[in-house]
């Protein structure tokens, strides 16, 4: 199964790409570019939702890697919702994702979001 | 891509023997071909995507790193047994143990650390055995996987 791409702007400040299918060898060159355009707009957050993505290999990995990076180095934060079975395991294995990157549903990313929202907020006044 | 098969056997157990005219543009038919295979063996979706990982990893692996100048042929051996599948990847490339490479770090935050090393780290991890030889001029890895059948 071929790997769709959904990009969702979210709040002023977010963005989230809804990935379904396989992320492998073959498909991982499209999300790099959807990642690289990311990176060359003004973002601070960045959501991967991994719930339709059923394969990830080290390839996907790498992308993973590469998002984070990028993102803490404008001081923005990678994260990571809902990994299906697979797809978390792969991530255990590599230590692809800090534990406080990866939310199990929309609702726990809310909460981290809005508190985070309320942090940036509060340092601008 | 060439390939071979074998004779009567228990259902579900089977013998395929593929040869790739190189790692790279053969993958994703070797793979789908594998993952065929494992599916009409009554496999877990978890041993399905298991083994496709291992050979993606392993080919990938070769097809960047075994040649110098232009890739080289590779063969894949796929043994199902009871439940057990066992793949050999053969190549004729310089010499390369991956099972005796480090470990990559995983240590610190993730978007600080080097993303290399992760495919053999989890080709190590998702098999119950490997080991590798070299075989004359011949690059031997084989990874066995137990318990497929849910």
């Amino acid at each position: 199964m071929a790997l769709t791409i959904h990009a969702e702007q979210g709040r002023s400040f977010s963005t989230t790409l809804r990935l379904a299918g396989r992320l492998d060898n073959e498909s991982v060159d499209d999300l790099d570019r959807e990642v690289d355009r990311l990176l060359d707009s003004p973002l601070k957050v960045l959501v991967f939702d991994l719930g339709g993505l059923e394969y990830i290999a080290s390839s996907g990995l790498r992308t993973f890697f590469r998002a984070q990076k990028g993102m803490k180095q404008r001081s923005g934060k990678a994260l990571f919702l809902n990994p299906q079975p697979q797809v978390r395991k792969v991530f255990d294995i590599a230590k692809a994702a800090d534990l406080d990157s990866v939310f199990r549903d929309v609702q726990e990313l809310d909460a981290y979001l809005d508190a985070m929202q309320k942090r940036v907020l509060e340092g601008a006044e | 891509m060439a390939e071979t098969g074998g004779g009567a056997r228990p259902v579900g157990d089977l013998e395929d023997r593929l040869i790739l005219t190189d790692a790279g543009t053969g993958l994703a038919a070797a793979l789908d071909r594998l993952e065929g295979h494992c599916r009409s063996g009554g496999f877990s979706t978890e041993a399905v995507l298991d083994l496709r990982l291992v050979a993606e990893e392993v080919l990938t692996n070769i097809a960047k790193y075994a040649f110098v100048g232009p890739p080289g042929p590779v063969e894949l051996r796929i043994s199902i047994h009871g439940g057990s599948t066992a793949l050999e990847f053969r190549d004729g490339g310089r010499a390369f143990d991956p099972l005796s490479q480090p470990p990559p770090d995983l240590e610190g935050p993730a978007q600080t650390r080097a993303p290399g090393g992760m495919g053999l780290l989890l080709v190590r991890t998702v098999v119950d055995e490997a080991s590798y030889r070299r075989e004359g001029g011949t690059n031997v890895l084989r990874v066995v996987k137990h318990r497929c059948r849910p």
